[in-house]
């Protein structure tokens, strides 16, 4: 048999990731790189690296004719995409099948199945997974509306159905609302998008983001690995995740897994991948969409599963069974992505270079990181510089800890969202884990992050510091003054 | 190490000298009358360490600034409203030309998308001047005071980097 070798077609935290156990696994590793990434860890983690092309995404990290060049150069025997770039991309999926690569993922038919978000919805309604209550077809007349309203409940939702982005929907709320409101996203929809038909949902009332893990071998076991909370939002991106959620009983997790396993198996899934559903404050939930690949999220049901979930994708590419039939959970886990982007300025991006990076440690720590000290983050890709992670006994425990890890926690010359983290861990609602997908937001537009004044203790600090370096020598230059590390290296004491 | 050095904290609790005297065992300071010893050594990895008399001890990493430098103790970066000792002639400077006009500077590298003014333009507060994309977003850079377009550096599709100057205005008198 060939030896296996296994080339990650992505860059940062993930890549890094699939070596770690591709080298737990004893796989060789091959990494692709963009002009920008020439310096970066996840290049010089590998046993092979290959140049893409350019900086931008479209030259190097979603060429699929350049990464499959790669793959021939090097002897590559499995590519894994990672998530984003070209991750649920069926037709790269097929590619790679077609020059007999071992694609690490779902069949290509199921990334397509997924990929449709409208005939994914109806394939899970024909499976007998929950999905949101709606008209089948377009409303005829305002009376149809009001039948399905009786039947679903209020508040509903009107929305145009060729809409999309926000556009042609109305909330209704009771039966003397809907002959308005229907003709009003009737011609909204008319005039955005030539199609006046409208059909009717029931609105799922600050619902809460659950999601459940599921994998699968290539001899026919699936199953799922619990369920995350990722209701932790800004603006539809997930910013903190948990294991398991505080919202679901062992009762609902149970019902939840067997929907999750259902809807993939609907699809003929294997490997790797996560079932969205939405869950509503009454326990009620509705499937929202399958992600066909490893998710950024996926350590904190590492670490509470006490499974490898990126070693078992690689072994059932590999065709290998699942490695596990029993698993239970323990403790809980909290994960934050740190992303270099100024909460303070809108969530601006900060790209620069890391000038300091000091890792909290200590007991139920977990760091993927995808930069180093001296790391440059460029602007040409998503500016995550890495994920936290904690695990202790309990919800509780693990808060403190994640409270406790923060403060360890520096990272100089670029900004990042810490300051986020460290706002929440102290916020009564996140301790009490109740939230919806909408919290963040609204906790943002209400100002959260008032400008904490200097301690007296930053005062001495600042003052001392200062003193200390006006004894430097005058000549010290812009740049030297700007870099900790090397005034350190110069003198290790004030005195 | 010996010397004393004397800073400036101009705070929104107003401003009062902070007097940093070294001596062999360390530093007395004098802020606004208060005196305290302190045992101050600098770690490895850059942070002070002060321990006081009475036995406690704060941590943290100043990087110097001005008009304010930051603090780094305990995760949480604060600003401190005292100023670098060694940069008054800069900052003198730096005030001066405040008071006349703005200079525009990237505060990311990114790529100039659009320019909106040209050179001996008169704009408003809060006039839309350019457009810089960073990390796939546009960012929208705005005149913070009203004046004249008397140097402008930025041109569409240019890539810049951190710190390069983009535009400058004059307030008109």
């Amino acid at each position: 048999m060939v030896k296996p070798r296994l080339l990650v077609a992505n860059r940062g935290e993930i890549a890094l990731r699939i070596f770690r156990a591709c080298r737990d696994l004893g796989i060789e590793t091959v990494a692709v790189y963009s002009d920008a990434d020439r310096k970066a860890p996840h290049v010089a983690a590998a046993d092979r690296a290959v140049r893409l092309g350019p900086a931008p995404a479209a030259q190097s990290y979603l060429s699929v004719a350049a990464i499959l060049a790669a793959a021939e150069k090097t002897g590559a025997t499995l590519v894994h995409p990672g998530y984003g770039f070209l991750s649920e991309n069926a037709a790269f999926a097929r590619a790679c099948g077609e020059v007999g690569l071992t694609f690490v993922g779902p069949p290509a038919s199921a990334i397509e199945a997924m990929g449709s978000k409208t005939a994914a919805r109806q394939r899970m309604a024909a499976a007998g997974v929950p999905v949101v209550p709606g008209m089948s077809a377009a409303a005829a007349s305002a009376a149809e509306v009001e039948r399905f309203a009786g039947e679903a409940g209020y508040p509903i939702l009107l929305k145009a159905s060729a809409g999309g982005g926000g556009k042609g929907m109305r909330q209704v709320d009771s039966p003397g609302e809907i002959a308005s409101a229907l003709d009003r996203v009737a011609s909204e929809a008319r005039a955005s998008f030539a199609d006046g038909s409208v059909y009717a949902e029931k609105l799922i009332e600050k619902p809460r983001h659950v999601e459940v893990q599921v994998i699968g071998d290539s001899r026919g076991h699936l199953v799922a690995v619990g369920e995350r909370e990722c209701s932790i939002q800004r603006r539809h991106q997930k910013v903190v995740e948990e294991c398991p959620s505080p919202a679901v009983s062992a009762e609902l997790r149970g019902r939840m897994s067997e929907a999750a396993v259902a809807a993939a198996a609907a699809v003929g899934y294997s490997s790797c991948g996560t079932v969205e559903f939405l869950l509503a404050s009454d326990g009620a939930f509705y499937f929202l969409e399958m992600n066909t690949r490893l998710q950024v999220e996926h350590p904190v049901t590492e670490e509470v599963w006490g499974v490898d979930l990126a070693a078992e994708m690689i072994r059932v590419a590999l065709g290998e069974p699942l490695s596990f039939s029993d698993l239970t959970p323990r403790g809980h886990a909290i994960e934050c992505r740190i992303y270099a982007e100024d909460p303070r300025r809108g969530f601006a991006p900060s790209p620069g270079t890391i000038s300091a990076l000091r890792l909290p440690q200590g007991p139920g720590i977990r760091h993927d990181m995808g930069v180093e000290q001296g790391s440059v983050v460029p602007f040409d890709y998503d500016p995550m510089l890495g994920k936290l992670i904690v695990h202790a006994a309990d919800r509780p425990a693990a808060v403190s800890r994640l409270a406790r890890a923060l403060e360890e926690y520096e990272i100089w010359g670029v900004e990042t969202t810490l300051p986020l983290f460290r706002r929440l861990v102290e916020d009564e609602d996140f301790r009490a884990g109740a939230f919806d997908v909408q919290w963040l937001d609204r906790r943002l537009a209400g100002g959260f992050f008032p400008d904490r004044p200097p301690a007296p203790e930053d005062v001495f600090l600042a003052a001392v510091g200062l003193a200390a370096e006006g004894m430097d020598a005058p000549s010290a230059s812009r740049e030297e003054k700007a870099s900790l590390w090397r005034r350190t290296a110069r003198r290790d004491s004030v005195r | 190490m010996h010397g004393r050095i004397r800073l400036h904290y101009r705070g929104a609790d107003g401003a009062r000298e902070i007097v940093v005297a070294w001596t062999s065992s360390g530093a007395v300071v004098d802020d606004g009358g208060v005196r305290s010893e302190v045992d101050a050594v600098r770690l490895p990895d850059g942070r002070l360490s002060l321990l006081f008399a009475d036995g406690r001890q704060v941590c943290g990493r100043v990087v110097a600034g001005r008009p304010e430098s930051l603090v780094g103790r305990r995760g949480a970066i604060v600003r401190v409203p005292l100023a670098d000792p060694r940069h008054r002639a800069a900052h003198t400077e730096m005030e001066a030309s405040d008071a006349s006009g703005e200079e525009v500077r990237a505060l990311m590298p990114g790529r100039v998308v659009e320019v909106q003014v040209s050179e001996g333009d008169t704009v408003a507060a809060g006039a839309l001047l350019l457009i810089l994309e960073a990390m796939k977003m546009q960012n929208e850079i705005r005149a913070s005071v009203a004046g004249r377009v008397s140097r402008l550096t930025a041109s569409a599709g240019q890539a810049v980097e951190k710190g390069a100057h983009l535009v400058s205005l004059e307030v008109q008198p």
